[in-house]
């Protein structure tokens, strides 16, 4: 330290001089005591008048010296003081900046820096604060308790380039300002040794009032709240990241399941709980064995965590009771960057509706390819069926003519034509089966059909004592239908239905518009006896070619029915319960508004 | 040279003028952090004069500040204490060794022109390599050759001999102040930055300039003004001398990791920035 040196140096100055002293005491004491021999005449007063000379300049000397090392020491006083006042202050300094580095967002480091300046080392009104860089240039981006005119004065400061020669000379500074502050502070925030923002204060404070430690306090304070600030965007970027993935994962249409290395669940976003119908809390953190139906899939994992390799891709069924569900997965492994496996990924998607169309579909491919089987064969029947008839007919009449009437023979072939018609109605009715759906539509509402065959089918069913409902809704909007094959449809529910039910039941047929799940719009019609009800097992068979479990008839009607129903693109279902009643279901499609209106008929 | 001959040429060289009180107080002022700004502008005030050239300066297109700086005590809040301090010294040092009439040995005007050239490089250096205060380098460009000055004055004779040998055989000046005088100016600039009590920043680039290996306490600044004196000497501004350029020690100036597009934008720039500069010969 340089006074430490000014007071050696003075001290060193102040020995020599002593020195000097003592040697001239000395050369004068010579000069007294060889006064008794020096001759008369020898001027001592001259001799000792250059040596008072002397003497005195080194005490004036001697006297400056002493005067400097006592203000030397005056000061090294006043630096101890201040010595221990600082460590007061960095101690101070020390737990503020530790304050600013455990702020975490934008908003509380600036806070806190402005408080702490404004507490600690300099009182200021209003504050701005700008942003940028030196490649950018900077912005005014906050500012704080900036009045009308103190942000004029912001701007007339920034107009007047000051802003621009912090930003070159990266230092702190303190000017004078207009208005109601006198003081302007300027303190750039460095981050290593780029420049990210400008702090400008308006401080009451007499511009000349400022000290160095101020400066540097500043300084200081705003650096940590560059870094502080810098790790507060890098802290947010990261957050916006993450909740950017999160919300990837929330949104995706797929399940998507993840299990680290000891099998435990530790993703399964909100579609996948969706599909395997579970709760987030009982299976993050579990194992996908928990869940016995869920067993497949856990295995699947657990396979690919072990071989750690390729993707697969598969179909697995879970069964539970009676639900079945199909779902198509594919796993592949997790790796990190050194590509280590550190869990495993599934993704995976509900077949189990598409598997039920598939089904649909082949049944329906299935008594398509039946229905031509039969048309075929009903051709080739037709003509040997047409001889056989002829033939007994022809041997009918040759009976007639005999003596007895032929009374014995005749009830045979009466018998055998009669089999022969049977035959033939099951031919023209397979051949209706496989009819090639040339439709002649018309746009009508389907009430008028439900009415219509109503009519028909009035008189049997008050014979046999059962009601006959019809609970429609004239609202629904038009089909495009063939109004005789869709009469023919009616009217063998009609007719099934009445067979199946006994005196005191009731037939309720509705109408009505619906919505399937993807809100697609319907006419439905929906036929619901009282009667004797399908039996489960047969429920499913009920459209079958050739199924009936009554005595007579051929077991076609049904298959007939669906075939129309499916060639006017609609479809047709069966709900029963034994014992209570059926209910057929027609969904069709309504007609579409650029087809033509055509003229009602009954 | 033998050690008492040596020992009474230091001795005439202690003799050189010690620094006005006012840039003592100041350097002291400056250590102290609870200075204010208004306590730097009194003491400069003690010294009219001072704070003219102060105040000239710190208005000059040398800083290029956007506006007009009325007192000594702004100057302190704008551009910084040390500069100030730093300000005060370059000032007070031309005026020491001005033109006292006898016959000078080498062409002042020159040695004024390569000082300068030396601080404005050192200036630029400075920014470049992140040296942490830019006046304090042009400071130090600016005194790093005063020894010279010193020698001239209070060792005349002698020197005279030097600066012959200088001509006779193409010497460096150092070598040739080796050989006659068994010290160079480098040392007297040590003697000097003790006898003026500066800053020990700043007395290393004084004295090891020519051996930054040598430094202590500031080696950064020390190769710093070792580099600009180089740079100034290939680039013929002013003359220190000697007409030849000293050998580069690379070590001192490898942490700089200056490119050649930094030594191009030195090159191109250096003028201009001297130029500005040019304010501070007005005050020798």
């Amino acid at each position: 330290m340089a006074l430490d040196q000014q007071t050696v140096k003075s001290a060193a100055a102040l020995a020599g001089l002593a020195r000097q002293l003592k040697q001239l005491v000395d050369e004068l004491d010579d000069i007294v005591k060889s006064d008794f021999d020096r001759p008369a005449g020898t001027d001592i007063r001259v001799a000792g008048f250059a040596l008072t000379e002397r003497i005195n300049r080194i005490i004036d000397e001697a006297r400056s010296r002493w005067g400097e090392k006592m203000e030397t020491g005056r000061i090294q006083q006043e630096t101890i003081d201040d010595l221990s006042k600082s460590q007061e202050e960095v101690n101070n300094l020390r737990s503020l900046s530790s304050a600013i580095a455990l702020a975490q967002t934008r908003s509380e480091v600036v806070d806190l820096l402005l408080n702490m300046i404004r507490d600690n080392i300099v009182p200021f009104g209003s504050a701005a604060l700008y942003q940028g860089s030196d490649e950018m240039g900077f912005a005014l981006t906050d500012s704080w308790e900036a009045t009308e005119e103190d942000r004029l004065e912001i701007e007339r400061q920034r107009a007047a380039g000051f802003l621009d020669w912090v930003v070159k000379s990266h230092s702190a500074m303190a000017m004078p300002a207009e208005g109601k502050y006198p003081t302007a502070i300027y303190v750039p925030m460095k981050a290593g040794n780029r420049v990210t923002g400008i702090f400008l204060l308006l401080s009451p404070r007499a511009v000349e009032d400022f000290t160095q430690s101020d400066q540097e306090r500043i300084s200081l304070l705003c650096s940590q709240a560059a870094i502080a600030l810098e790790n507060a965007r890098l802290v947010e970027q990261v957050l916006q990241m993450k909740q950017y993935n999160e919300n990837l994962v929330l949104s995706l249409t797929s399940g998507l399941v993840a299990v680290n290395l000891t099998g435990m669940v530790t993703t399964l976003n909100p579609a996948g709980l969706d599909i395997l119908g579970l709760n987030a809390p009982d299976i993050i953190g579990k194992s996908l064995s928990s869940v016995s139906r869920l067993e497949p899939l856990a295995k699947l994992l657990a396979e690919a965590l072990q071989s750690g390799g390729e993707s697969v891709k598969t179909e697995l069924t879970f069964v539970e009771g009676d639900k079945k569900q199909i779902l198509d997965v594919n796993i592949s492994s997790v790796l990190d960057e050194d590509d280590r496996v550190t869990g495993v990924l599934g993704v995976f998607a509900d077949l189990t509706p598409i598997k039920l169309l598939e089904q649909q579909v082949r049944r329906s491919d299935r008594l398509a390819v039946v229905g031509q089987l039969a048309a075929g064969a009903a051709h080739e029947i037709r003509n040997p069926l047409s001889a056989i008839r002829g033939n007994i007919q022809l041997l009918n009449r040759k009976l007639q003519k005999l003596p007895d009437g032929g009374e014995a023979f005749l009830s045979r072939t009466k018998s055998v034509i009669e089999e022969v018609d049977r035959i033939n109605r099951i031919v023209g009715g397979m051949m209706e089966l496989s009819k090639d759906g040339r439709l002649e539509l018309k746009r009508v509402s389907f009430n008028q059909i439900l009415r219509a065959v109503a009519g028909l089918v009035e008189g049997n069913y008050k014979e046999a004592g059962v009601g006959l409902d019809l609970a429609l809704d004239d609202a629904i909007p038009e089909v495009m239908i063939d109004v005789s094959e869709m009469k023919q449809v009616i009217l063998n529910l009609y007719q099934n239905a009445l067979q199946a039910m006994k005196t005191n039941g009731k037939l309720t047929v509705y109408s009505g518009l619906v919505e399937d799940a993807v809100g697609a719009s319907y006419v439905q019609v929906r036929i619901a006896d009282s009667g004797c009800g399908i039996p489960k097992q047969h429920l499913e068979k009920v459209f079958a070619p050739f199924f009936t479990t009554k005595t007579e008839g051929t077991g076609l009607g049904l298959s007939i029915v669906h075939r129309i129903i499916e060639e006017h693109k609609g479809r047709i279902t069966v709900d029963s319960v034994e014992g209570e009643g059926t209910t057929f279901t027609i969904w069709l499609p309504p007609a579409r508004d650029e087809a033509k209106k055509e003229p009602q008929d009954g | 040279m033998e050690k008492s001959k040596l020992k009474e040429l230091v001795a005439r060289i202690e003799k050189l003028p010690t620094l006005p009180v006012v840039v003592t107080r100041i350097n002291a002022m400056v250590q102290n952090p609870k200075t204010s700004a208004r306590e730097v502008g009194a003491a400069i005030a003690t010294d009219p004069s001072l704070s003219a050239k102060v105040l000239r300066l710190v208005n000059s297109a040398y800083f290029g500040f956007p506006s007009q700086i009325s007192s000594v005590s702004h100057a302190t809040t704008i551009l910084g204490f040390n500069a100030i301090h730093n300000l005060a010294l370059s000032a007070t040092v031309f005026q020491l060794f001005h033109d006292n009439g006898a016959e000078e040995l080498f062409d002042r005007r020159a040695f004024w022109e390569h000082s300068l050239g030396v601080g404005v490089l050192a200036r630029m250096l400075a920014e470049k390599v992140r040296y942490p205060d830019k006046e304090e380098a042009f400071t130090a460009g600016l005194i790093h050759d005063v020894g010279k000055i010193v020698l001239d004055q209070f060792v005349h004779e002698e020197f005279r001999t030097v600066v012959s040998l200088v001509r006779q055989n193409n010497l460096l000046l150092y070598e040739a102040e080796a050989q006659v005088l068994g010290l160079n100016h480098a040392n007297v600039g040590y003697i000097l930055g003790q006898k003026w009590n500066l800053p020990k920043k700043l007395q290393d680039p004084m004295a090891y300039h020519h051996a930054p290996g040598l430094s202590k306490y500031n080696p950064q600044l020390t190769g710093i003004i070792h580099l600009a004196d180089i740079f100034c000497r290939t680039l013929k501004i002013g003359n220190g001398g000697d007409n030849r350029v000293p050998p580069l020690n690379k070590e001192a100036v490898a942490d700089f990791k200056l490119t050649s597009a930094d030594i191009e934008y030195l090159k191109t720039n250096s003028e201009k920035e001297i130029e500005k500069a040019e304010i501070f010969l007005d005050m020798v």
